[in-house]
């Protein structure tokens, strides 16, 4: 069971890149240990960008929207789906978080989920799957119902389909958690797609 | 039925496909059947010459119709590069090569004015592609002062004709060719590579894209751009397969385009794209813009038929759409 660590409720409700960066300094300077730094860690792990020092990207946020059309992609090889979804997660830093045993786990969860509360807050932008060539906005039911797919695609989708369960079990159960904690109908509408899945 | 869609080869093809690849074989038959002398090699090499100009123009518009957008021009664009291109060619005594090379530029500047004015602009695709569907029209009217274009013929004695075996040489249909190595670049550029994934991700979730740091501009400008340049190289497949280009046409090109990208599985919403399927499509109807000739159809009748599939496959996509949901 996760649990955000007491004063950092901020730092992981917070989805502006800059402005969890603020926190965290605050942060750090009243506790300096290692589960801080592994926090200042995968945010930089997530949203600096080498090749791009000015801008912020967001690597997690990317896998979410790159994961559900990595799902879609038909005549996708297995062994090259299983190597782009590695590569990100180590990009996130998954091995240095897991290293850090449990309260590093517990920071990674937390990351992920802070992701996917970001990727949620996007699919209320009302260019969010447009439909007639751009021309309609989803309805409201049809946008829940399209999330939910969204999100069963990036996380029990993908890890099914390219048999990564086991190395996707966090970024499974953070984004998922999210999403059920967002949206009150989302345990049943996963419930649906895992089941039409099963089928 | 569920049975046959769970099998991991259906699930691989895609089940959509296989059943418009059924449709195609049974419609190809039943005109075999109803119009005596349809089956036949010159009927097949008639369907193909469709098939070139047209499968470009398709291929072309599914990386936008997969950005979420849409280009209404892409027919008037591609009479617009023939005609300005062919023009040069006879007016001016271009070279053959230059005149094609021409009709590819042409293209791609107009796959760059829509993508400017789509991704950086801001403008609705529907608004941009509908004014240069005008501006297309106009332009190629007013540069050939109104007048049609006549593309040298493979005997011609100056030897400008030799263009034509681009689709054709003595009975080798090489257009299939360089058609088909086309359909693999393109599938490989959607499906495996970065430029393809930011495309089809943007046509998912666009916001979500931006806020990762990808430039969402430059790719959704790139989608309008490789449906230009196709539209410009469809132009020249377009001279290869016939003589005369009109000014003031086109435009009945688009519908038939973007019904074989609806058709063969591309979402009208975006983030969902299939080349193999656009290209079944393109088939289709391409066969059935011949079976309709064969039948001694007026033009407009085509035009009703081909206006009603892509109400109905529109249908079907919106209606699918909601039972997945």
């Amino acid at each position: 069971m996760y649990r955000i660590d007491e004063g950092w409720e901020t730092y992981y409700l917070e989805t502006e890149p800059e402005r969890r960066r603020e926190i965290w300094n605050d942060l750090s300077k009243e506790a300096n240990d290692t589960v801080t730094m592994l926090r200042g860690m995968l945010w930089e792990r997530r949203h600096v960008d080498p090749k791009n020092p000015k801008g912020l990207a967001d690597r997690m946020l990317w896998q979410c929207v790159n994961l559900a059309e990595l799902y879609s992609v038909r005549l996708m090889r297995r062994r090259t789906a299983q190597k782009e979804v590695l590569e990100a997660l180590h990009s996130f830093g998954q091995e240095e978080a897991l290293a850090c045993g449990e309260a590093g786990e517990n920071a990674y969860y937390y990351e992920i989920r802070n992701a996917a509360r970001r990727y949620l807050k996007t699919c209320q932008n009302p260019e969010y799957r447009r439909t007639l060539f751009g021309l309609l906005s989803s309805g409201e039911k049809d946008r829940k119902n399209q999330m939910a797919r969204d999100v069963w695609q990036m996380t029990e989708g993908v890890a099914g389909r390219f048999g990564l369960e086991h190395e996707m079990r966090f970024w499974t159960a953070a984004i998922q958690d999210e999403f059920i904690t967002e949206m009150p109908s989302g345990r049943t509408l996963l419930a649906k797609y895992r089941e039409e899945h099963r089928s | 039925m569920e049975k046959i869609k769970q099998n991991p080869i259906v699930k691989k093809l895609g089940f959509n496909r296989i059943i418009l690849f059924c449709i195609l074989i049974l419609m190809y038959l039943a005109f075999s059947l109803v119009i005596p002398g349809f089956a036949g090699m010159a009927r097949i090499m008639s369907i193909l010459n469709y098939v070139y100009f047209l499968g470009f123009l398709a291929l072309g518009v599914t990386f936008v119709i997969a950005t979420g957008g849409i280009d209404f021009s892409i027919g008037p664009v591609m009479f617009c590069c023939a005609l300005m291109s062919g023009y040069t060619l006879n007016t001016y005594g271009a070279p053959v090569a230059v005149s094609l090379l021409m009709s590819i530029v042409i293209g791609f500047c107009f796959g760059m004015f829509n993508g400017y004015l789509v991704a950086y602009v801001g403008v609705p695709p529907f608004i941009v592609s509908m004014a240069t569907m005008n501006i297309a029209k106009g332009l190629g009217s007013v540069f050939t002062k109104t007048q049609s274009v006549s593309w040298p013929q493979a005997n011609d004695p100056t030897g400008k004709g030799w263009f034509r075996s681009l689709v054709k040489v003595g009975g080798v249909p090489t257009g299939l060719i360089i058609f088909a190595v086309a359909v693999v670049i393109l599938y490989i550029v959607m499906n495996n590579t970065k430029a393809g994934r930011y495309i089809l991700c943007l046509g998912s979730n666009k916001e979500a894209v931006r806020l990762s740091g990808v430039n969402v501009r430059k790719w959704q400008m790139l989608a309008y751009v490789i449906c230009g340049l196709m539209a410009g190289i469809a132009a020249i497949f377009f001279v290869s397969a016939y003589t005369t280009v009109q000014p003031g046409l086109g435009d009945t090109y688009n519908n038939e385009a973007i019904a074989s990208c609806v058709m063969g599985g591309t979402s009208m919403a975006g983030g969902l794209a299939s080349i193999g399927g656009t290209v079944i499509g393109v088939f289709v109807i391409s066969l059935l813009q011949e079976g309709i000739m064969a039948l001694r159809m007026t033009k407009e009748v085509q035009m009703i038929i081909t206006g009603l599939i892509v109400i109905v496959f529109v249908y079907a996509d919106v209606s699918a759409r909601r039972r997945k949901n």
